[in-house]
């Protein structure tokens, strides 16, 4: 039985390589490396890989690997290498919210692959291509295991090794159709790819509207966060929710489906107060550059009771905890500091102590990271604990969350 | 020979800095080495003065550049300017008062503090207020919880004594420096009482939250506001403005002594302006707007992150 086994498997492996063979053989001159390179030293800054779509010579790799050169056009430029030769080319259109970016290249006449939004069984084999840390081109056999859950954006799952540098390239079936474009890894073969459609609709787009004029990409990019915004955060619903309670109060639990929530609960001897808490984020943010990512949402409750600590003690205990700030330091050459203001609010549940902060970001006109920290006024030995971050929302988006979160704790006397 | 008269010259607060007995009249007194009494004073003629008896046997100051002669009271001990010196003659028959009250041995901390009394007062409030840290700046019943703040407490008091002691010095007034050092006391005093009164309410009525937006709660921060207070007042003379923040009630007590305190520096320097702003507090007083009045506020923020983005 076990020889069998053996045989079997070894039979197993030597198709599965004979399809990646027969893929890469296929398919390989489609697939290009891209290059972003610092104009001043000729030297390459990253890199990414790209596949061509059409005769035309049009690529279509991942935003995230162009945005240096839209970001610091004076600094960078985009290259392709095609037989051992650098060319340049030239960014057409970006969809920002699925990582995908149009490119032009000189090479007319050129086969590509034809895309159509295709939908494999889960457990299908893929092919992914791409140049992994500029070793050449690999070919990578992975498993087809279908859409993601709770994300801010579709993806698709792949169990196979993407890995740095093989962004922007296909994934695709041993007939050739493109599956999804390689984009993230959570290493240990847990890869992740953006569904074909989003790119057969950014060519479509392309198609109809034309080129994105250069300057006026960052525009475009700050257009398509702030739309996405309205269709995820405009629904944010706490009434709808299960709620979760903490002590006397009440706390919306997972406020929407992108959103993971996890808890703990602390209550050592040598204190004098116990806490529990709940904390829920967003696991992506939207790439906009190095330095920033927008539509990242994450929120936490802590409820704290006082164990032996008089009402003075425990009120220097929260006024202590409410001051730690949850957002990092600022990128100066990217945001501004943080303004703040604060007051004491009342809504249908108990009287918050609130701070409210904002900062801009300085390229990206209309964005803004936003923190939210309340604590609660009514108890003298019991309180709550509550922040809430966002990042790159709108002004509009800014008040919708802040708003929500005021009024999303509620009391039980 | 005995001595006919004294000549004292005067330091600060007219402590004698040098005396000298003469035996013969007339004595002369100037700049020069030919003197009898020579002052170590540029503003002084090199002979400008003489000391001599009138035909009444009275003693006489004879200016020699303004031509003038003054009769001298020795037993007043009458003092005359000369130059920026002040000269003061006494005759051999003179005797100082006595006075009752014991000369204070510790000078590092100032007269006030020098006597045992202050001293048991003091060494009394800071054990009390190194207690009350230790009980309230820490929120475990671990001991290591409590060795911050105690130590930090300690390195304060220390600060606390040290400042009050350089202003002491600098202003060399003593009596500004007791007027001082009671106020500090009367604000920490009460101060301490009331909080342990607050805590007491606030046990009997749990929903009386005090919430401070500085930590004026605890006896630190008094010292602190004391030591930095003073600090600013005496070390930039360009400020304007001190603002005293704190909340509740015991807060607005020790505001309003600080207020007081500072109200009291402001008199001594003219153009300083005292602010104290109270933030009301138990829970049901508390003053709390809506979501909406308060997200305004992000107009505010808006327009303060425009003008920090364009910069005019």
């Amino acid at each position: 039985v076990i020889v069998a086994g053996v045989l079997t498997t070894s039979v197993a492996a030597q198709d599965a390589s004979s399809s990646a063979v027969g893929a890469f053989r296929s398919y390989s001159s489609r697939v290009v490396k891209l290059e972003v390179v610092e104009r001043a030293s000729r030297t390459k800054h990253s890199l990414g890989t790209g596949f061509f779509v059409d005769d035309a010579g049009r690529l279509v790799t991942n935003y995230h690997v162009v945005s240096e050169v839209l970001r610091k056009p004076e600094s960078y430029e985009l290259q392709y290498v095609l037989d051992g030769a650098n060319k340049a080319a030239k960014v057409l259109a970006v969809d920002v919210i699925h990582d995908l970016a149009v490119v032009a290249t000189q090479e007319r006449g050129r086969q590509g692959f034809t895309l159509q939004a295709v939908d494999p069984a889960q457990g299908t084999t893929l092919y992914s291509l791409g140049h992994p840390h500029d070793l050449g081109l690999t070919i990578v056999e992975g498993i087809y295991n279908g859409l993601l859950e709770h994300r801010l954006y579709e993806q698709l799952h792949f169990s196979g090794a993407i890995n740095a540098g093989m962004s922007g390239g296909p994934a695709l079936l041993a007939d050739g159709q493109v599956v999804g474009v390689n984009v993230a890894s959570m290493g240990n073969s847990l890869g992740f790819l953006v569904p074909i459609r989003y790119a057969v609709a950014l060519l479509e787009h392309l198609r109809v509207d034309g080129p994105t004029p250069s300057k006026t990409f960052r525009d475009v990019i700050t257009a398509q966060v702030l739309a996405h915004q309205r269709e995820t955060f405009g629904n944010l619903r706490s009434g709808d929710v299960d709620r979760i309670r903490l002590g006397p109060y009440s706390v919306p639990g997972r406020l929407a489906e992108f959103l993971r929530c996890w808890a703990s609960h602390e209550e050592r001897d040598h204190w004098l107060y116990g806490v529990q808490t709940q904390h829920c984020a967003t696991e992506y943010g939207i790439y906009l550059d190095e330095d920033l990512s927008a539509g990242t949402l994450s929120f936490s409750h802590a409820y704290y009771r006082s164990r032996g600590l008089d009402a003075l003690r425990f009120a220097a205990l929260i006024e202590h905890e409410l001051e730690d700030s949850p957002a990092g330091p600022s990128r100066r050459d990217s945001q501004t500091e943080f303004r703040c203001e604060e007051s004491n609010v009342v809504s249908k549940g108990p009287k918050l102590r609130v701070f409210l902060c904002l900062r801009a970001y300085r390229r990206y006109r209309g964005l803004y990271d936003l923190v939210v920290a309340l604590a609660t006024l009514d108890r003298g030995k019991e309180a709550m604990v509550s922040m809430m971050v966002a990042d790159g929302v709108s002004h509009e988006t800014s008040r919708t969350l802040s708003r929500s979160f005021m009024e999303a704790i509620e009391w039980h006397r | 020979m005995a001595p006919l008269v004294f000549v004292e010259v005067l330091g600060r607060h007219d402590r004698v800095s040098h005396r000298q007995a003469i035996e013969v009249l007339p004595c002369s007194v100037g700049r020069a080495y030919d003197n009898d009494v020579i002052l170590d004073d540029p503003f002084v003629q090199a002979h400008h003065a003489c000391i001599d008896r009138d035909d009444d046997g009275a003693l006489t100051w004879s200016d020699l550049v303004s031509g003038t002669r003054t009769r001298i009271d020795a037993k007043v001990g009458a003092s005359c300017a000369i130059g920026r010196t002040r000269v003061r003659l006494r005759t051999p028959g003179f005797v100082l008062e006595q006075t009752s009250v014991e000369p204070f041995q510790d000078t590092r901390f100032g007269r006030l503090v020098g006597s045992r009394s202050m001293r048991g007062l003091g060494m009394a409030m800071g054990v009390l207020c190194v207690a009350a840290t230790m009980r309230w700046d820490s929120y475990g019943s671990d001991v290591s919880d409590w060795v911050g703040p105690a130590l930090v407490m300690i390195v304060v008091l220390g600060l606390w004594s040290s400042t009050w002691a350089l202003a002491g010095r600098l202003r060399s007034h003593h009596g500004t420096f007791g007027m001082h050092f009671a106020l500090a006391l009367a604000a920490v005093g009460p101060y301490v009482v009331v909080d342990g009164f607050v805590v007491m309410v606030q046990a009997i009525r749990p929903s009386v939250v005090v919430y401070e937006t500085l930590s004026f709660l605890l006896p630190t921060s008094v010292f602190f506001a004391e030591v930095v207070g003073h600090a600013l007042i005496i070390g930039a003379p360009t400020l304007r403005r001190a603002v005293v923040i704190g909340a509740g009630a015991s807060s607005a007590l020790l505001a309003g002594v600080l207020v007081a305190h500072f109200a009291f520096e402001a008199a001594f320097s003219p153009g300083l302006e005292i602010d104290a702003r109270l933030v009301p507090l138990p829970a049901s007083v508390i003053v709390a707007e809506s979501p909406d009045a308060f997200l305004a506020a992000t107009e505010r923020i808006r327009a303060r992150l425009d003008a920090d983005l364009d910069p005019q």
